[in-house]
């Protein structure tokens, strides 16, 4: 008999999927809600439980999904970092509902409102797949459950704008299945496998060969792009905004917070798993990353500063914080891999955060999104304004805060990379003083209080954040210092987590 | 030059309002009469540069991406030939004890549905999730619906049932059947045969559809309306992710399945594989059907 947590990574799958399944003949929306958060918090703990038995020793196992293990049948693997990427999405999954209930009654359809709880539930299924699987091919199948139900949360709030940013998501994500797709059945053509490790065996023994050099080239090329394209990566971001800034706020959240943080694991297992970093390395996909990563930290910040509604801001500062990943994935080496990891955390906490927060700020002025308009709204909205600072200063990288420790680790582990230090210094150093550019002045204009008569905008009353919202932001808040706090353990611990894999 | 710097000055506390961008230039109103150059000033000319150059950047990319595909395809090892890397240790047990190992005499159904099972179960659930969107984007409600929609959908029900094709009617109640039975058949079949749950779901949807084009959808609804179609489509999923924990939790551990394999080629073998091909189909023809009554009425 297996011990029982080598279940976990199974059952976590699995039991999301049910629960979507179940969901969708729950008619009361609150009722799905309340299904939807318990399962989510439940799969959270077990994937605490599982960490806290893998952590101490530093254990990794493979479990076969099936009769047979590799390389028959399904198989998925967990150590150290599977199982605390997985908890942290449960968990920020769980925030991110509890954060946006209050608009997702509002914005949704009444009788349609349990089929967006179904699309939650299988995005964290599916999720959780993507962080555990070893197996090339159920992470395809898992990309395109992610992928549909992503656009279905984008599309859940019915207005012009929402279709209009779908149906430019579904492309662009479809596209980017399809050609991680295409990479797969290459692949399998020249390795004969479809799990990881199999794969990886057989990786070694072409390249070293050197036959069918131009196909595993485009294998990387396909993959890699693929993800990028996921995840947003500069210059496929163009989808992000309309997509990210439409949508309702837990819309908004989950994708930027979990959504595009799937791909990058992914992308993470295929440059370690699949490839192996060396050999990554030496066809330069790392010097690619590295350099769309820059151009990313760069961009992306440069067009939040264009960007006057709020919530297409925070998709903007996205796109530069997706570069902060990439950034790391380029960098190569296992500290820089674990910086990035530890960007995808930080992240995938304060994003929604300030989602969160923007959205309680614009309701606080009238629904209203535009900088102009959000003039004090700190005020009447005071925890999401508390929040909102939190989360800006994170991003911009101010000590005590997640933001901060990752720009830490990333120059800590630049210093051992040659003449990619330089470029990563200056990364860091212009991306630091862009977001600084947008996010203060965003912070200044909520916190300054508007004299009666001195523009033409109505009083506003004081806004009640709701219990749940409240909660959640408190939660996130709390993440995220947490995060710039105890980064130094943590830190080790992705670092472990990243050379077991 | 004092001047400018006390306007850059102000764009610059402008922009901190939230007014505008220092970025840009400042929102003096441009004079009607003057002809924008092509490219910039208002967004029906960006929507034009767009027009001429997104198909223009959209064909360099596909023809880009087709060379590098057939590239790779001739550098690829020969199609069918012995020694190729697909030949390997694990088609040569799927071939040599797929029988032994789950029953299933259609060795593409032992893959997908026993060594594979936890795949299948994903795309499975695709198709579910599939049809919950279309549900999500086209069930009718207030804001995808007028009045007018629906007065023509009533006249179109009406037109419908007084002049039905006899013709039509006759053909199609003699092909129901059959279409019925080979669905089932290529359902029931899946592990011995060519077939299984999704091309036999494929089938027996395609009938459902037939009949609902014939009679009229209101005709369908007296023995499969939307309270029918969730409790099918959950049942048939739940069932499918019980066979699945059951298997998995057995397999794992190293243990024999509880649902025997029974003798290769009977109808009752090949454990869960039948019962899973039986569960998938009717959720496949529930969900071929749901997407038709979708995308044609807005309802089941």
């Amino acid at each position: 008999m297996l011990p029982l947590y080598y279940h976990v990574p199974f059952f976590s799958i699995v039991l999301l999927m049910m629960t979507g399944i179940l969901t969708s003949i729950i008619h009361s929306g609150k009722g799905a809600m309340a299904f939807h958060l318990t399962m989510s918090a439940f799969v959270c703990g077990a994937n605490l439980w599982l960490l806290s038995i893998l952590a101490p020793e530093g254990e990794c196992f493979t479990y076969a999904a099936g009769i047979l293990p590799h390389p028959w049948g399904n198989e998925l693997a967990a150590g150290p970092l599977q199982a605390a990427l997985a908890a942290a999405f449960a968990a920020v999954m769980f925030l991110c509902v509890l954060g946006g209930s209050r608009e997702i009654f509002e914005d949704v359809e009444a009788e349609k409102q349990n089929l967006y709880f179904v699309m939650c539930d299988l995005i964290l299924a599916s999720l959780m797949a993507m962080v555990y699987t070893n197996d090339g091919f159920t992470a395809y199948v898992f990309i395109e459950i992610n992928t549909i139900a992503a656009c279905a949360l984008v599309m859940a709030k019915d207005t012009g704008p929402t279709l209009v940013a779908t149906i430019r998501y579904l492309m662009m994500s479809l596209l980017g299945s399809g050609m991680f797709l295409l990479g797969l059945t290459f692949t399998y053509y020249i390795t004969g496998h479809l799990l990881l490790i199999n794969i990886h065996e057989q990786m070694e023994q072409i390249i070293a060969s050197g036959t069918y050099l131009i196909p595993v080239t485009v294998i990387m090329g396909l993959m890699t792009m693929g993800m990028c394209l996921k995840s947003a990566l500069f210059p496929f971001h163009t989808w992000l905004p309309d997509a990210h800034g439409t949508a309702t706020t837990s819309s908004s959240a989950i994708l930027s917070g979990l959504v595009l943080k799937g791909y990058i694991v992914l992308l993470l297992k295929v440059i370690f798993c699949l490839f192996g970093e060396a050999n990554y390395r030496a066809f330069h996909g790392g010097d690619i990353l590295l350099a769309f990563g820059f151009a990313a930290m760069v961009v992306g910040s440069v067009r939040a500063m264009g960007e006057t509604h709020i919530k297409r801001m925070i998709a903007y500062s996205s796109v530069a914080q997706i570069g902060y990943i990439y950034l790391g994935l380029g960098l190569g080496g296992r500290a820089a891999a674990a910086a990035a990891v530890y960007q995808i955390l930080v992240h995938a906490f304060t994003k929604p955060l300030l989602f969160l927060c923007a959205g309680q700020l614009a309701a606080a002025s009238g629904h209203r999104k535009q900088m102009y308009y959000l003039r004090g709204a700190g005020h009447r909205a005071r925890l999401a304004g508390i929040g909102f600072t939190i989360g800006a200063l994170s991003m911009i990288g101010l000590p005590l805060l997640g933001g901060f420790a990752v720009k830490f680790f990333l120059a800590d582990a630049a210093l051992a990379s040659g003449w990619r230090m330089w470029l990563a210094l200056a990364a860091l150093a212009i991306s630091s003083v862009l977001n600084a550019l947008y996010y203060l002045p965003a912070v200044v204009q909520i916190w300054t209080i508007r004299e009666h008569g001195e523009d033409d905008l109505p009083k506003l009353p004081r806004f009640s954040p709701g219990f749940a919202a409240a909660i959640a932001i408190v939660a996130l808040a709390a993440c995220s210092i947490l995060l710039g706090i105890f980064c130094a353990p943590l830190g080790k611990l992705l670092s472990d987590g990243v050379a077991l894999l | 030059m004092s001047g400018e710097k006390f306007s850059r000055f102000h764009r610059f506390a402008a922009w901190v309002d939230g007014e505008e961008w220092c970025g840009q230039p400042a929102a003096s109103p441009a004079p009607r009469e003057k002809k924008p150059r092509p490219g910039k000033g208002s967004s029906l000319d960006r929507y034009q540069l767009y027009r001429r150059y997104s198909q223009l950047v959209g064909a360099v990319f596909c023809l880009t991406l087709f060379g590098v595909l057939m590239a790779t395809v001739l550098h690829l090892p020969l199609f069918g030939s012995p020694d190729n890397p697909t030949n390997n240790e694990v088609s040569q047990r799927y071939i040599e004890r797929g029988i032994e190992e789950t029953g299933a005499a259609n060795i593409v159904a032992g893959m997908i549905l026993s060594y594979r099972v936890f795949d299948t179960f994903g795309e499975s659930s695709v198709l579910f999730l599939a049809a919950t969107c279309v549900t999500i984007l086209l069930r009718r409600d207030h804001n995808n619906t007028t009045t007018s929609d629906l007065e023509e959908m009533a006249r179109e029900d009406r037109s419908g049932k007084k002049d039905r094709d006899m013709i039509l009617r006759t053909a199609v109640l003699i092909l129901l059947p059959l279409s019925a039975l080979v669905g089932v058949y290529v359902m029931l079949f899946g592990h011995i045969s060519p077939g299984g749950g999704f091309s036999g779901g494929a089938i027996l949807g395609g009938g459902m559809i037939l009949y609902a084009q014939t009679f009229g959808n209101a005709n369908v609804r007296r023995f499969f309306n939307e309270h029918m179609y969730h409790l099918i489509k959950v049942v048939c999923l739940m069932g499918y992710g019980l066979f699945l924990v059951d298997y998995v939790m057995t397999g794992s551990s190293g243990l024999p399945g509880h649902v025997p394999l029974g003798i290769p080629g009977h109808i009752i073998s090949a454990g869960i594989i039948m019962p899973i091909d039986l569960l998938v189909g009717f959720e496949v023809t529930c969900t071929i059907y749901a997407f038709y009554a979708l995308f044609s009425k807005g309802e089941l």
